[in-house]
């Protein structure tokens, strides 16, 4: 089968991901386990119970620059399709009144709950689907982790020709909604690692590593040596 | 990577929770 190349695009000015909930109050929800597998009105009490309301004060920021159009991450995930994210963007479209876009979906069973920080960099998620050219689209998701699902959803969209003006989750790690990648972030694991793996990098991803997201770029820089990484992807690909 | 008609089934369901939630808020406030 052949290997998916999601688009990435390097990052200039990204704001901070929106979150709106720490992990443990999502994941110890009653409604959680039956959101993540398609249940559609679990996951809109899921997210009428952890909606923040200073997480809708700072999305109401991106309305002062743009007519902003939310776009959730649809997909199929092992226990089904993950409810949470359609939800939370409905939820935010009639409190802010802004329309949610239904035309893209992750056209792609990538298997990143509760996976290693490799299963998810080799597993990436590829979304298919039309695209308004000069939208300003807000990204929706459930969860961040390393950033990359939402890292390839923008690509998809820049792509396409629209705008990306930020990006909103239920919940996530605190350390990850920095998704832009930093200059000296960049700079460090591009000197511990090296031009040959950064090569080996385009050739199976497509990209250079300025499409990292700053916590896959931290990942990929905690990890010993160029051999381990290049093993470690294979071996997770594979998985 | 899922078939085509999947994808279209995967489209497909979402427009339909969206059009439960908009029946909802109808019904919520009538």
């Amino acid at each position: 089968m052949p290997i998916l190349l999601p688009p990435r695009h390097s990052w200039d000015s990204f704001p901070e991901v929106v979150l709106h909930s720490e992990i443990n109050v999502v994941k110890q929800h009653p409604m959680y386990a039956a959101a993540k597998s398609g249940d559609s009105d679990a996951a809109l009490q899921l997210v009428r119970d952890t909606l923040s309301s200073k997480a809708l004060d700072a999305l109401r920021a991106f309305a002062d620059l743009s007519n902003p159009v939310l776009m959730p991450v649809h997909a199929l995930e092992d226990t089904g399709v993950n409810a949470i994210p359609f939800a939370l963007a409905e939820e935010l479209a009639s409190r802010l009144q802004w329309r949610v876009e239904t035309t893209v979906v992750q056209a792609n069973l990538v298997g990143h709950t509760g996976a290693s920080g490799f299963h998810r960099l080799a597993n990436q998620a590829y979304f298919q689907g039309s695209v308004t050219a000069g939208s300003n689209y807000v990204l929706v998701d459930d969860f961040v982790g390393q950033g990359g699902t939402l890292a390839n959803l923008r690509g998809h969209l820049l792509t396409g020709g629209a705008g990306v003006v930020g990006a909103t989750v239920l919940t996530g790690k605190l350390h990850s909604v920095k998704l832009a990648l930093l200059p000296e972030t960049l700079a460090d694991l591009r000197s511990k690692h090296g031009q040959e793996l950064e090569a080996w990098w385009h050739a199976r991803f497509g990209h250079a590593f300025d499409g990292l997201t700053e916590s896959e770029a931290r990942y990929l820089f905690r990890t010993p040596n160029a051999d381990r990484v290049r093993d470690r992807i294979v071996t997770a690909e594979h998985g | 990577m899922l078939t085509e008609s999947e994808i279209e089934l995967l489209r497909q369901s979402m427009v339909e929770i969206a059009a439960r939630y908009e029946a909802q808020r109808e019904r919520a406030a009538k």
